[in-house]
């Protein structure tokens, strides 16, 4: 497929159709969370692709030296994360985000490790 | 050292100039660490960061790519007010957060393909993840890292 000069700008309109958010919009959110709900759209296709990514990840655990994967765990919180993020619609400005248990995170962390998982 | 060199753009948000001399900084100390492991000893009892940084390089035998991968990203970082696709994110998630699993990983001595691949899409994974849970951080900041494309372009109001 050859995208023409001004392709770039043709997807850009599109998107905007799509999500419609604007910097200022998002940059207000910070004051007032349930702005936040505007981006969602985006945060969420981000979400997405970081979720396959995840999953890719997961995938390879197999075939990944047993050794190797306590480097991944970082992984448990960045999973846990994008689960709680879904849980609030895909508001990255939720203040529920903020407050997260570290007894969870440590006691998830500890599971995946004893299990060889990441 | 990962905190020290992420929290520089933070940090000099008004001065972008400062910034890019304390990456060179960075820079310049992570080539003394392996061009000349003697003055880099000297160097490195500055900080008890650096004499770390030196044992672990030299125990493991780290690859200099991979903190030069990460100075990179940070310092084109500075120049950039958003990023245009979600591509570009990627990458940038990949030099950054996959770097340090690369390093994590060579310190665990592992050295297999499988691994590198898993790392490359956790290292994306975990990037983007904490570029969305820093988003209302970075908002308080007047940045934006969404995406623009992704983003209608604004009529401002």
């Amino acid at each position: 497929l050859i995208v023409p000069r001004g392709g770039e700008a043709l997807t850009d309109s599109r998107a905007g159709e799509q999500h419609g958010v604007s910097l200022l919009e998002v940059l207000a959110a910070a004051e007032n969370p349930e702005d936040g709900a505007k981006a969602a759209p985006v945060v969420f296709a981000v979400a997405c692709r970081a979720m396959e990514h995840l999953r890719e990840a997961r995938t390879l655990a197999k075939d990944v030296p047993k050794q190797a994967r306590p480097a991944l765990l970082p992984l448990v919180s960045t999973s846990m994360f994008l689960d709680e993020l879904e849980k609030v619609n895909f508001n990255a400005f939720d203040p529920r985000l903020q407050q997260r248990s570290m007894l969870d995170l440590h006691f998830q962390v500890l599971k995946h490790y004893f299990l060889r998982k990441y | 050292m990962n905190a020290e060199v992420a929290s520089i753009k933070d940090s000099v948000r008004s001065n972008h100039l400062t910034g890019k001399i304390r990456l060179q900084w960075w820079r310049e100390r992570i080539y003394a660490l392996y061009e000349s492991p003697s003055s880099g000893d000297e160097a490195s009892r500055e900080t008890l960061l650096l004499r770390e940084l030196a044992r672990a390089v030299q125990q493991h035998g780290l690859t200099r790519r991979w903190f030069e991968r990460l100075l990179d990203a940070r310092d084109q970082d500075l120049d950039v007010e958003q990023p245009r696709s979600l591509a570009e994110l990627e990458s940038y998630a990949d030099k950054t957060a996959a770097s340090l699993l690369y390093l994590t990983l060579e310190c665990l001595g592992v050295r297999d393909t499988a691994a590198d691949r898993a790392a490359h899409h956790a290292g994306m994974a975990i990037g983007l993840a904490t570029l969305l849970r820093g988003t209302p951080f970075h908002a308080l900041r007047q940045q934006v890292y969404l995406p623009e494309e992704l983003m209608h372009q604004v009529s401002r109001r």
